[in-house]
């Protein structure tokens, strides 16, 4: 409870120092923003992955390529090995394990692809079936985080 | 704060306090009940609250059936139409159930699903029946982008049939759900904190 100074009387006799602050209407207050805050609040937190021509359709950057540009790296990925790529390069292939996939040393190939060529923003993931969505969208993920942000999604063999 | 008492027919359970004397005589009606420790707890509740207060609200349609994988990198979500895939292959559009993707035969060599083709193209069709409209970012437009929201134990050869059909309706910018660790890592840390 709130405590404060009470005005002087003027009659010079003791009286008591403590006043009261009537708290209800501040726990009233309270109370209508928690049951605000509580009935408009989103708990699961959602984020996007963006990815372009994804089903292997027709690639919208049809024009000459420029022999100065940096190659786009391509992963390959199946149900047991990610294969990753600078295209026309030495392939770097990582098996699964009973862990799953080792995003963690793609995550470091694709650093050492994109160190090699901070312009690098083409990544062409291809995948075969049965790869789960949780797979793909790790790799989608990783790509975007080492700012490789021009991301195509298609089936192997497109 | 103060519980004015009534003189008179007061309870058993109310005796049972020992508010008044030993031996049922007048004391003080007054009781003053503390509530600094309410008040407290729910200000550090209002505070969390607040903290965790999202503006743009839901957007996309959680469900049991529906797990999303994690990420780190996403992007914001934008209000454009929604694709879901759920654990049983249910394909729902906009939140109804449109098409059992257990009925696909896998070797049909034709990837469209024609009912999604169907809605999508209904779907752009109204908004452009509405005008169009110029949009700063590309990502809001309706009539070309789509969220696409799948269990993360869904097959890619269920998912390149949605996405083929999305791209063959005109919605080229596909953009997934994901869950966004960044946000759950932080709410970890903060329930964590002392």
């Amino acid at each position: 409870m709130g405590g404060a100074a009470a005005e002087p009387t003027g009659k010079g006799g003791k009286k008591a120092l403590d006043a009261n602050i009537n708290l209800v209407p501040y726990i009233d207050m309270l109370m209508t923003i928690m049951t605000f805050l509580m009935m408009t609040a989103v708990w699961t937190q959602i984020a996007m992955l963006e990815v372009q021509n994804a089903s292997g359709g027709p690639d919208s950057q049809q024009e000459e390529p420029d022999p100065n540009a940096p190659k786009p790296i391509l992963i390959l990925v199946g149900k047991e090995q990610v294969v990753v790529q600078e295209e026309g390069a030495e392939p770097r292939t990582f098996l699964a394990t009973s862990d799953g996939f080792d995003f963690n040393g793609v995550n470091i190939e694709l650093k050492r692809l994109k160190d090699a060529r901070q312009d690098r923003e083409v990544v062409k993931i291809q995948s075969e079936d049965g790869v789960a969505y949780s797979n793909l969208t790790k790799l989608i993920d990783l790509s975007t985080g080492n700012n490789l942000k021009a991301i195509t999604l298609t089936p192997t063999g497109q | 704060m103060a519980v004015k008492l009534r003189p008179h027919r007061q309870s058993h359970r109310f005796h049972s306090m020992k508010l008044l004397g030993k031996h049922g005589g007048r004391k003080g009606g007054d009781v003053v009940i503390n509530v600094t420790a309410m008040v407290d707890m729910m200000m550090v509740l209002v505070i969390f609250l607040v903290m965790n207060f999202n503006a743009s609200g839901e957007m996309l349609f959680l469900s049991k059936d529906i797990k999303m994988p994690q990420a780190e990198h996403g992007e914001e979500v934008t209000r454009v139409p929604i694709i879901a895939i759920s654990n049983k292959n249910q394909l729902y559009f906009e939140g109804v159930v449109l098409f059992d993707l257990n009925n696909i035969d896998p070797n049909d060599a034709n990837w469209r699903i024609a009912e999604l083709e169907e809605k999508l193209v209904d779907q752009r069709q109204r908004f452009e029946a509405i005008g169009q409209r110029q949009f700063d970012n590309p990502e809001e437009d309706p009539t070309t982008t789509v969220n696409v929201q799948a269990d993360k134990d869904t097959d890619f050869k269920l998912l390149k049939r949605v996405l083929y059909t999305c791209e063959q309706s005109g919605f080229g910018r596909i953009r997934l759900a994901v869950g966004d660790a960044r946000k759950v890592e932080a709410a970890g840390e903060g329930a964590a904190a002392p």
